[in-house]
């Protein structure tokens, strides 16, 4: 009789065993449902105790009611927050190196829209896991501010090790500096006069090689072939729109002095950490224009600080300016607390929503991935960040991260 | 006989400028009031007379002479105490190239005192400060030399000066690591090296030593020792070797922060180390050795060398570790305390020891705790409304008040 009893305990472990082999290779198809928890959709409301399937890589489904498939690992996520992932709109991780080696500006002229961000990118970069800890699932990276023209941006997901694969957009706008941060020892410029001669030479002569090549286009007249010229095609990419013009720019002569330029030139704008937009809110509005705004400066120092507005976010979003949060300047520690700065636009008069909006869906359609990212929908990318709560309480954490629907390690310091 | 009636008009002066300020007694009522002591009362009060605190407690009943602010359902905490800024060290608006923080002529420079750089008068970044909650602020000279200068205690605002200075005697300011490293390069002089910060400072030690053995003994007998040359350079020394002058010692990396520690007990030193990044690593240790420290800044980037791969908990592991720990802003324009320990919170350190840093041992390592760091009997009646959990992103200070006295207001509280 015991002989029997241990032989049908046997059979049960062997049924389970093998059952859940299968089942994990069906789990290994990356089909995941998460379950329960407050779902932040960011453009459809909030979805309390919902379901969410992920599939190759996909939002596959998204609802209350949803039903979950056979062949679904399913992650419960009760209590929880569900985010699409966050989107840093300005950032220079992987531009660092490490500590002392630095790739994020080519210092060595004033004017080098033909230098891509992309091309400094570090993958290896610890700071890319740093990023993604806290819910940072994509990121714009470009030069550092610094020169009048610091070059390209590219736009990244934050997981992977090979450039190629982890870049969505390699050349997604051209970093601009307007003031005192692209000033010159030596060197023009050392005035706001000089920046702005040096932006409307070098669109003069961007406008004279792309007549050329226009002439060029008609005739075929291969002697009338203009040379390749790396600057002048990156900024003739600027002009014929096939991406926007980041201004850095604190000061409201600064941004007036952007707009003008982007009036003759008639290219695409978006300002960034422009301390003093407020004050042109309405200007800005009418021309939908829009702004990254760093809520809150923890920089200890700041040549421009004293431009410095901490209702910045709420008089542009009032006024009705596109608005997307950024962190603090540049590849400094400290880049990685995108929910927190959000918050700090919070404490200074934003509604939450909007500031959810700010670091999510408002920065996907200022990237122009709006099809791509920025919410929890149907067809978008799984990249998706369950936190522990609020986002915005000082102690939340994020608690999972997907890119692409893969779920990866938080890890956390000592 | 003049003098006496010098005095009494002095006197009456003072005294009749003090019943005007006072207009009365006040009794402060808040929802939750923190002592910064530790304790916490729940429907608190506070009385307050001619600027001091002289009763604190939750069942108290209000005097017929006290004017009640009842603040609802706000919160009161003390004044927040910054012990390391280089508030008022440079006109404001203006940027770093006017700066009076840093006297690097030489790497040595005891005998210059930060009281001659700060600028009270035109607008400037108390102003700043006061409005982020900060009542009392420790003003260093800069880190460029091994020895800085002289630092001192001040409170944001308040019309008479000499009651706003809250320490005299000062602070020497010591810097260690990276900061003299890159000075002494770009000056062509030592220190080039650790070696040679190390060097440098027992060298000066050691001679203000043997100077005040010198004074010493012609002190103690003038017949037989002759009288020592007055040499301001070592004055600030001697004090510090008499424990008169605290130190506050920049150090970083665990090495410099392991010499100061043994620069300390070797000259038996008052000591803080300041910044300490990487103090997680040897947290032990410092407990062991009874130092206090006073870390950060934080997101705004770590000296060269010392940031780790993940965000850590440096304030909190110290803290855990039994190290008495305050935190500072390091302000030069941003002078945001509470978001800096607000982030110290969100990295896991203890509420309560949060604080604790950004009050009374802030006070405390200072040497200032017998005016201001707490709201307990006897102390001045600075403090500041919040209008939600300390700690919490969103929440706002209301407004400030020094000696009983409203200095910063954002609105008529309810």
């Amino acid at each position: 009789m015991p002989t029997q009893k241990i032989h049908v305990v046997k059979k049960i472990l062997i049924f389970v065993a093998v059952g859940s082999l299968g089942m994990g290779f069906l789990f290994a198809e990356g089909k995941i449902a998460i379950k329960g928890g407050t779902f932040y959709t960011i453009t459809k409301g909030i979805i309390d105790d919902g379901v969410l399937l992920i599939e190759n890589g996909k939002i596959k489904d998204i609802g209350k009611s949803t039903e979950i498939p056979l062949g679904y690992q399913t992650i419960l996520a009760k209590g929880k927050v569900i985010l699409p992932g966050l989107i840093a709109a300005f950032s220079q991780v992987g531009l660092e190196g490490d500590v002392i080696a630095s790739d994020s500006l080519e210092s060595s002229e004033s004017l080098t829209p033909q230098m891509r961000a992309v091309d400094g990118f570090y993958p290896m970069s610890k700071s890319i896991a740093r990023l993604r800890n806290r819910g940072i699932t994509v990121a714009a990276i470009f030069p550092a501010p610094g020169n009048v023209i610091s070059g390209q941006g590219a736009i990244l997901k934050m997981a992977g090790s090979i450039t190629g694969q982890m870049t969505i957009n390699a050349s997604c706008g051209l970093l601009l500096t307007l003031g005192e941060k692209s000033k010159r020892e030596g060197a023009m410029p050392k005035t706001r006069m000089g920046e702005m001669y040096l932006l409307r030479n070098i669109l003069l002569e961007t406008q004279k090689h792309m007549d050329k090549w226009a002439a060029y286009e008609k005739g075929k007249d291969e002697a009338q072939k203009p040379a390749q010229d790396f600057r002048l095609d990156a900024m003739a990419s600027l002009i014929r729109g096939q991406f926007p013009a980041f201004v850095y720019c604190y000061k409201v002569q600064d941004i007036m002095n952007a707009l003008s330029l982007c009036e003759t030139y008639k290219f695409k704008l978006v300002l960034v950490d422009a301390q003093q937009a407020g004050q042109v809110a309405g200007e800005l509005a009418r021309r939908n224009i829009p702004v990254l705004v760093v809520p809150q400066k923890s920089s200890w120092w700041d040549v421009e600080k004293n431009t410095w507005d901490p209702e910045n976010a709420r008089k542009l979003y009032e006024a009705g300016v596109p608005i997307a949060i950024i962190p603090g300047e540049g590849a400094r520690f400290g880049d990685e607390e995108l929910a927190m700065y959000a918050a700090y636009a919070v404490r200074y008069g934003l509604p939450e929503e909007e500031a959810l909006k700010g670091i999510t869906i408002n920065p996907a359609r200022i990237l122009g991935l709006e099809d791509r990212l920025g919410s929890l929908e149907k067809g978008k990318d799984a990249d998706i960040v369950i936190m522990g709560g609020n986002p915005f309480r000082v102690k939340t954490k994020v608690e999972k991260v997907f890119i692409d629907g893969k779920l990866y390690d938080i890890k956390v310091g000592t | 006989m003049k003098r006496k009636y010098i005095f009494l008009i002095i006197c009456c002066l003072a005294f009749s400028g003090r019943v005007k300020a006072d207009s009365g007694r006040i009794a402060v009522k808040a929802a939750r009031i923190f002592l910064g002591n530790g304790l916490t009362l729940e429907k608190g009060l506070l009385l307050i007379e001619n600027g001091k605190i002289v009763k604190t407690g939750t069942n108290i009943s209000v005097p017929e002479t006290y004017t009640l602010k009842d603040f609802g359902k706000l919160l009161v905490m003390p004044g927040l105490v910054d012990s390391h800024t280089h508030i008022g060290e440079l006109p404001f608006p203006d940027n770093l190239r006017t700066s009076d923080f840093n006297e690097s002529s030489q790497a040595l420079t005891p005998m210059v005192d930060i009281r001659d750089a700060l600028n009270f008068w035109s607008p400037t970044t108390f102003d700043l400060a006061l409005a982020a909650g900060v009542t009392t602020i420790v003003c260093l000279p800069g880190s460029s030399n091994v020895i800085g200068g002289i630092g001192t205690v001040v409170k944001t605002a308040g019309k008479d000066l000499g009651q706003r200075m809250l320490r005299p005697e000062g602070i020497l300011k010591i810097a260690m690591g990276e900061n003299p490293k890159s000075s002494g390069k770009s000056n062509s002089r030592t220190p080039r090296t650790r070696m040679g910060v190390r060097f440098l400072l027992w060298k000066s030690f050691q001679e203000a030593r043997e100077y005040k053995e010198a004074w010493d003994k012609h002190l103690q007998n003038p017949g037989k020792y002759p009288t020592v040359d007055l040499d301001l350079a070592k004055e600030p020394l001697r004090l510090a070797l008499e424990r008169k002058m605290p130190l506050h010692i920049h150090c970083a990396r665990a090495d410099d922060i392991l010499i100061a520690c043994d620069l300390a007990k070797e000259f038996g030193l008052d000591v803080s180390l300041d910044h300490v990044y990487e103090g997680y690593l040897i947290a032990e240790e410092l407990a062991r050795r009874g130092i206090p420290v006073i870390t950060g800044p934080d997101l705004s980037g770590w000296e060269l060398g010392t940031e780790p791969e993940f965000p850590i908990n440096v304030s909190g592991i110290l803290a855990d570790a039994g190290v008495k720990v305050a935190i500072m802003t390091d302000g030069i324009h941003s002078c945001d305390l509470l978001l800096q320990a607000s982030y110290a919170v969100r990295l896991g350190m203890k509420e309560a020891d949060a604080l604790k840093a950004i009050t009374l041992n802030a006070a405390e390592i200072s040497k200032v705790d017998h005016r201001v760091g707490s709201l307990e009997t006897g102390k001045d009646a600075d403090f500041i409304v919040i209008d939600g959990p300390p700690f919490e992103l969103e929440t706002r200070v209301v407004s400030v008040y020094i000696e009983g006295e409203k200095m910063y207001g954002l609105e008529e509280e309810k």
